[in-house]
Order: C-alpha cells, then structure tokens, then sequence
C-alpha cells in the first residue's frame, strides 16, 4: 500500500471566498435600496433601470446565485478535495467554473435592469444566459464527479451524497422549467403555458430553495460542523434515512406555492403532504448537526464559526417547520401574497444560507492563509448584527403580513369589505417597512465588518496555494456486499449511487407534471378566450419587463373577500394563451386579474405618471418612460411567428398583418387619450401596457360569439 | 513554512464516555460518526406526517368527502347570502324623484364623509375637492348626465362601467339614504371654484340648471 503525496488546490477556494464576499455585499445592498423604495417609492426614482420591479429580480438572483452560489462552490472545492483525499480533477475546469460563474452574474446585472427577464421567479435569465449557466453547471458537476472517482477513500462521506444530489437536481430543474422558444436574442417564449407553466415553474422555484439553498448546505453542515467540533457525527443511520427521504419528497412540495390557485386540486393536495411529510427528513438534518455538538458546547460559546453554524442550523429547523405549516391550506390562505413568505424567506436565507457561508469563510480563510482570524471581537461583532439584524428584519414583516391579510378579509357588519380601498391595507404597512429596512441594514452592516475581517485575515497571512497532504490509495479491489450493508456498498459506487438520485427526484415531478401536460379535464376550456392582439402582447411583454409581477398577482382565489375586492375568481381556461404565466406570488399591490375594464384609459395614464394623483398614498412608482419608449415593431411579426409555432391559434399568415392591426388598436386607444387631454404617441409603452392592462380578465365576460369564426384571430376589438 | 500550520485539524475526536461502543470503525478527513440509533420521537413523528398524508389525500382526492375550494367557495357565498341577504338588491321602494336635497349640517357632513371615504373611491378619480381629475369637475354647471338630485343619485347608483365608473364609485353599496346625502353634498359644492378644476368636455356636457 503506497502514501502517495499530492496537493489540494487552494487558490480556486479563495477566488470562490472572494466572490462570495463581493457579490453578498452587492446583493445584500440591492436587497437595502428596493427596501428603501417601498418606503419612499421615488427614492432613486425616474430611472427605469433602477425601478423597483427590475431591481428585485437582480437582489434575489444576486443573492442566490452569485452569493450562495459562488458559496457553494467556495464550500465544494474545499471539502470535496480534502473527503477525497483528491485535488479537483482538473484546475482548467476550476478556473472555467470560476470565471464562467462570475461572467453569467455580471451579465445578469447586464440584463435584468434593462428589462431583459423571463419573469419566472429565480429563472429570470433570458435564453442565451440560461445556457452559459447550464454549460457552467455541467463544467461544474463534471469537475466534481471526476474527482469523486479519483478519490483515495474508498466510500463517499455523507456530504458528498448531498453533493452529487445538488448537481444533479439542479441540472434537471433548470433545463426544464428553461424551456423557452426564442424570438429574438433577448426575448422568448415558454413552451409551457398558463397551468403547467405555473407548475413547472413552481417544481423548479420550490427546488431551488431545496436543492440550491438546502442540500449543498446540508453537506457543508456535515463537513464543517464535526471540523469545528472535533466530534463525530451523532447518528450515521439517521443520515442515510433523512437524506433520501429528503431528496424524494423535497421535490413533490411545489405545487404548495399555488395553493387555491387555478391549479388542479389533486396536484395542490400532492403539494400539502408532501410538504408535511418534509418536516422530518429535515429535522433529521439539524438533529444531526446539533447533537453533534454534544458534549461541545462549551466551544460554541468561543468560536465564530460555531456560533454561525448552530443559530444557521437552528433556524434551517424554525424555517423547516413553518414552511410546511404554510402549506396547510388554511393557513396559506392567510400568509400567501403577503409580505408574511418574506419573512419566512429571509429567516432562512440570511441565517442558515448567510450563517453557513460566513462560518465556512471564517473557518477556510484562515487555514488556507495559515494564520488566525484577524479579529475574533469583530468575528463576534458580525455574529450579533447578523442575528439581531434578521430578527429585527423578519418581526416587523412577519406582523405586516398577517395584519394586512386580514385587512384584506374583514368584512364590515353589513357584509361588505371593511377596508374596500386597497390602499389603505399599504399604508398601514409602511411603518413596518421601515423597521424591516433597519433591520437588513444592520444585517448589512454586519456583513461589512465580516469583509473587512476576511479581506485583513487574508493580508496578514501567506495563501497555501498547494497545500501538501498524504493518503494511501483505498483497497478498491475489496468491493464486495458481502459484510457490509447494501447502503455501505453504495457509497462506494459514485455510479450507482447518482443513477439512484436521478430516479429518486424525478418520480414526484414526472407523477405531478404528465397528467397535468395530458389530461384535458385539468384546465377545462373557456370557449371565450382568446389569443392577445399584438399590441396587448407587446403590453404583456412590456408589464414582464417591468417586473410588475414582482408586485401584482393575476390570481383572484376563490375566496369571497377577493371576489367582492377583485371580482370572479381566476380559473385554468383564462390562461391558455399566456406565455410564461403571470400569477405572481406576492401582492404588494392589488391582484390585476381582472383590472380590464375597471377603469377608463386615462386612469391608468395617470396612474402610471404619478400613482398618487389617482391613489393618494401609492407606493408605486411613476413611470414616466412610458411616454418616451417606443414600441419596437420589427421584432412583432417574430413574436407571432414564434407563438404560433408553440400553438397559439394565430390565423395563417397572421405575423404579416399583426403591425397593421396593432397600430389600429393602438391608434385607437392614442386618439382616446388625446380627446381627455393627455398627450401620447400610438407607438409609446403607455399605449401598449394600457391595451394589455384593458385585456385582463374580461374574456371571460364576453358572451361566446355566435360562430367559431374568430378563433382564427385575435380580437383586437376585445380590450374594449 | 508551508509545513508548518496553525491549525492542527487532525486532532483526534472528542469521544464522551458512553459513546465508545457507538463510535464506527470509518473516518473521513479525520471526521467520525457514531451509530446512534434515530431518535424515537423523530422516527415516529416522521409515520405520523405519512399516515396523516394518507388520511387527507383520502378524505380530500380520493373519496372526496371533504370539499374541493370551488365547494369551499360556494359555501362560503351561500353563508354570507343568509348572514347579510341576498346579493341581488331588492328593487328601491323610494322613488328618487319625491326626494329633496338635504341642506341640514348633518347631512351635508354624512354626505362629505362618504364622498371623502376611500371605500368608496369617488376622490380617486373626481378629486379631493370635486375639482375633477380623471372624472369630470362636479362644482361646475356643466353636466352630462343630468346635476339635478334624482340624476345624480342614479348616475352614482348605477355608474357608468364602459366609462370606467362602478355602481357607488367603487361597487360598494349605499343605501337610498347615504346616497341622498352624497349627492346632497356634491350639489352644495356647486359654485366652489376648487383650484385646478379640470377643462370641462364640451363635446358631452350641456348646461344644468336646478
């Protein structure tokens, strides 16, 4: 049995902890300025490009994707190298991986903020970003598998499960809830529509958070927690049965997020349990991560990293349990659309993804710099904002949420709604807003002192860029079941072990998805709906870019508190010709489902200049570039041809009138404007977003004409 | 240099008293696991959430005893129908014609409080003062539908949903006498000149006199 000597790469681990560093800075302040801008809606205002609704997609992919992304890379190459007892396979694939991830960040900020979006929560990037990702995913995996099968121990470690998991699933989600056809280079369409878009989206957003933001650090758990700990690992059985029943159910919950909507009931009932029955295979991680510190927590009390790990670890358990229980319909009922699910987001986002990852930073950057971190009081200091700073974060909007949804539901004695005007359910908030925003700027201000602590723990050390270790090769040719249990032996195989994986995440998307897909009765027809005319998809178009959707729903429950709000409730037929869905998630302003109609054009003119002319105390901002943007007509022709192509039952040759009937409609509305006194150009997104907004929610109140003959083509005549 | 390291992570493993026979015979860059069993309360709260999942997807999906949200819905509607009465409006006994304007404080002031009322949205588009804003000035003589109180009580009762104004403004409802008021008061604010009036339309309005 030979010591072979070889060199674990600790240069890709620091690029990775710098990264992660910067890009949760950006992230984090991004997160601080759309915070600031539900109090003072023109704070930064004027500006398109820094409006609310193309900000918040940049704070959460930043946040995701390039701060607990790069995190997870940042934790990967680290432990994988050292379980294996392997250098990452190949240091070119390190260096792609790295520098692949870091270009795919820059261009999101290159895109989202000029309205460049899919619209799908956590999918926003449009098609030819959404490849670079899935490339530099794979380049990822790759790198990861080989080491794995380069490794000098014989069985995977625990973690590594967690990681193969990860890789795996994440591939699966994003190239399916990705499938787009293109109309141009920076636009396209789903290929899913209305119901099975919303649930596609939702299998991929909910496992995101499960296997973006909870099984990666699920793994880093296992590794860093014993590290920091000197203690073994409490129970290596409850590891292997909350593991797989994690990744098996993990992927069925979706369809929680869509609870009384439109979706079919059986596919919401699915979500609910599956969503329960999640409660324990997820204690099951933070058993395993507390119980090892029996016997240690004397060492908690002293060491930063411990301190992060265990308030992470607990709050993964408060989050883990509050989830489910807003997956009880009732419940849902309450806390959807509210500001509720952001409190519960950011329990878990800043302290078990932000608490894991400045734990690992603070364990990793003074070893691969051989030296000791540069300041434990302010290490401490950083802990306490960062806790202080969630809590004071998450109470205000936790309490905002419940009372405005039950402002929303009150009715008055004589059985109409108590606070009928929206507005004043906003207004009662902004207070809690403000404490919110308080709350993520100390939150913010701690994770600056963790920079400045990093960055000089890295200045007065040396980095190991090759750090020197020894192991002998594992025995590989002692394979054998015999002896060791089936599950020992599959830690052993990296083969089989992901081909298990893969099967086991893909039986709850494939059961909920297929007979969504196929089954007719699942989105009954409305025989009234039609397709949009062009210039109501040039609208819809216009309403994505803005990210209206960030802030209203298009998706009226069948409650009676929102059908006397907002009228009749949404049903699966209306949405048959929407590409990608638009139902939102979260109504920081009212549901627009069936806003067509509501008011005259010129309300929404000047709503749109300046929403509290029309609703004093609105906290949406003025769009004033309305007037001064264009449509861009060349690229109409293409959206229908594309749609078309996806089925959408344009009539033939359809693509080459669609700029003639969309300046008609267009002319139409203009002239309208004109004679109440507002002036506005046919061609300007003003135009455009009113002619969709009209649209909305009234085909379902048009009488069935008398023929078929217009389903051939759109109805321009139907937003009037 | 190199060699040397201040942090030492091949210490050995701090293993209490009662877990030596627990500790398994692997280790993964110095880390440990013990074969604890799962805790009991875990493992069977863990059945506990599979047979409850099993229960309501029998009760909910599959037998379909309980209801599905669109049944929730209808009961909720058939609730509030016996609780508050019927949605469909009783036909008015008053006849709006026999009415007359109220001049009393009162009156006027129940009037304003409705007309300045969010639930009832008539300042979002009439404005603070009547001075009109995306809705026409009401202070003005210049009407289109009529400015004596019957008109006016009927164009608020019914509104002008193609123009973009609901029944009551808002589609809340007012009874005969909060409407008597409302356009009580919207008539004694005729002559008031608020500042910024809107342009009347000259294409529809016609002078009104009362």
């Amino acid at each position: 049995m030979a010591t072979e000597t070889f060199y674990y790469d600790n240069k890709i681990v620091r690029n990775f902890a710098i990264a992660t560093v910067i890009w949760g800075i950006v992230g984090m302040l991004v997160g601080i300025i759309i915070a600031i801008k539900l109090i003072f809606p023109e704070f930064l205002g004027g500006i398109a490009e820094l409006s609310y609704g193309r900000l918040r997609p940049l704070h959460t992919n930043a946040v995701v994707f390039a701060f607990a992304g790069n995190a997870i890379f940042l934790g990967v190459y680290y432990s994988l190298q050292r379980l294996c007892k392997a250098r990452m396979w190949s240091d070119t694939l390190s260096k792609v991986n790295f520098w692949g991830w870091q270009a795919i960040i820059v261009s999101a900020a290159l895109t989202l903020p000029f309205g460049i979006t899919q619209s799908k929560e956590y999918a926003e990037l449009e098609w030819p970003i959404a490849i670079a990702i899935a490339v530099i995913w794979v380049v990822f995996g790759l790198n990861m598998m080989m080491t794995i099968y380069k490794r000098r121990v014989k069985h995977m470690y625990v973690a590594i499960w967690f990681y193969i998991a990860t890789f795996v699933t994440v591939a699966i989600l994003h190239i399916f809830n990705n499938l787009v056809l293109p109309y141009s280079l920076f636009g396209s369409y789903s290929v899913y529509a209305g119901v099975q878009d919303a649930l596609v989206q939702w299998w991929y957003g909910h496992n995101a958070v499960a296997f973006f933001l909870t099984t990666p650090f699920l793994g880093f758990m296992y590794y860093f927690i014993p590290k920091a700990a000197n203690r073994p690992i409490y129970s290596y059985r409850l590891s292997i049965v909350h593991f797989w029943a994690l990744i098996f159910i993990y992927i069925w919950a979706g369809p929680h997020h869509l609870l009384y909507t439109a979706l079919p009931g059986w596919a919401q009932s699915l979500g609910v349990v599956f969503s329960v029955m999640l409660i324990a295979p997820s204690w099951g991680g933070m058993i395993n991560g507390l119980f090892t510190l029996r016997g240690a927590w004397d060492r908690v009390r002293q060491d930063p990293v411990l301190k992060f790990m265990v308030v992470g670890v607990t709050a993964y358990g408060m989050a883990t349990f509050e989830g489910p229980m807003m997956s009880f319909k009732n419940v849902n009922a309450i806390t959807h659309y509210t500001d509720y699910v952001i409190a519960h987001v950011h329990t878990a986002s800043l302290l078990w993804n932000g608490g894991l990852t400045f734990a690992m930073l603070y364990f990793i950057v003074p070893r691969i710099f051989n030296t000791k971190i540069f300041s434990m009081k302010l290490a401490n200091f950083h802990f306490w904002a960062a806790t202080l700073g969630t809590v004071l974060y998450v109470i205000p909007i936790y309490w905002g949420g419940i009372t405005q949804s039950l402002m929303w539901k009150e009715f008055a004695a004589d059985g109409t709604l108590m606070y009928p005007n929206f507005m004043e359910t906003v207004t009662h908030l902004i207070p809690m807003y403000a404490a919110r925003a308080i709350g993520g700027t100390l939150y913010f201000v701690g994770v600056l002192a963790g920079m400045f602590n990093l960055f000089s723990t890295m200045r007065q050390g040396n980095l190991t860029a090759d750090e020197k270790a020894e192991a002998n090769r594992a025995e590989f040719q002692s394979d054998t079941r015999k002896g060791s249990s089936f599950h020992r032996w599959l830690e052993a195989k990296p083969t089989h072990f992901t081909v298990i994986t893969v099967v086991t995440v893909l039986i709850g998307g494939l059961v909920e998805f297929i007979p969504t897909q196929l089954v007719k009765s699942n989105v009954p027809t409305i025989e009234s709906v039609r397709p949009y005319s062009p210039l109501e998809l040039v609208g819809r178009d216009i309403y994505i870019a803005e990210g209206c959707v960030g802030c209203h729903s298009q998706m009226i429950r069948p409650f009676r508190s929102e059908t006397v709000r907002y009228g009749e409730y949404s049903k699966a037929g209306e949405f048959v010709y929407d590409r990608p869905f638009l139902w939102g998630s979260k109504r920081t302003g009212p549901d627009l489902h069936r806003v067509g109609g509501k008011y005259p054009d010129s309300w929404h003119y000047m709503h749109f200049m300046d929403s509290r002319s029309t609703s004093p105390g609105s906290i949406m901002p003025s769009y004033p570039w309305f007037l001064t943007r264009k449509i861009n007509l060349d690229v109409v022709p293409a959206k229908i041809r594309t749609l078309q192509r996806l089925g959408v039952p344009y009539r033939d040759g359809y693509a080459e009138v669609a700029v003639d009937e969309l300046r008609e409609q267009a002319m139409g509305i203009a002239q309208g404007l004109q004679s109440s006194g507002f002036d506005v150009e046919w061609d300007s997104h003003m135009v455009a977003i009113i002619a969709y907004l009209q649209r909305l929610g009234t085909d379902i109140k048009a009488q069935p004409q008398a023929t078929g003959a217009n389903t051939s083509g759109a109805n321009p005549a139907a937003s009037r | 240099m190199s060699d040397k390291k201040i942090h030492d992570d091949n210490k050995p493993n701090i293993i209490l008293d009662d877990e030596r026979d627990l500790l398994m015979d692997h280790e993964y860059d110095g880390i440990q696991e013990l074969d604890n069993p799962m805790p009991p309360w875990w493992l069977y709260g863990f059945y506990f959430t599979i047979a409850l999942s099993v229960v309501y997807l029998l009760y909910y999906d599959i037998l379909g005893i309980g209801p599905d949200q669109h049944e929730e819905y209808q009961r909720e509607v058939a609730a509030a129908a016996e609780r508050y009465g019927t949605t469909d409006e009783p036909e008015s006994i008053v006849n709006f014609a026999d009415l007359e304007v109220l001049m009393d404080a009162e009156s006027l002031l129940a009037g304003r409080q409705i007309y300045e009322s969010p639930r009832n949205l008539c300042t979002t588009c009439h404005g603070q003062n009547a001075q009109g804003l995306v809705g026409p000035d009401l202070t003005n003589n210049l009407w289109k539908h009529g400015c004596d109180l019957e008109s006016i009580m009927i164009s608020i009762k019914d509104g002008f949903p193609q123009r973009g104004m609901p029944a009551y403004g808002s589609g809340q409802r007012l009874d005969d006498l909060q409407l008597q008021q409302l356009s009580s008061y919207i008539i004694s604010l005729r002559g008031t000149n608020p500042a910024g009036a809107k342009a009347p339309d000259m294409s529809r309005s016609v002078e009104c006199e009362i």
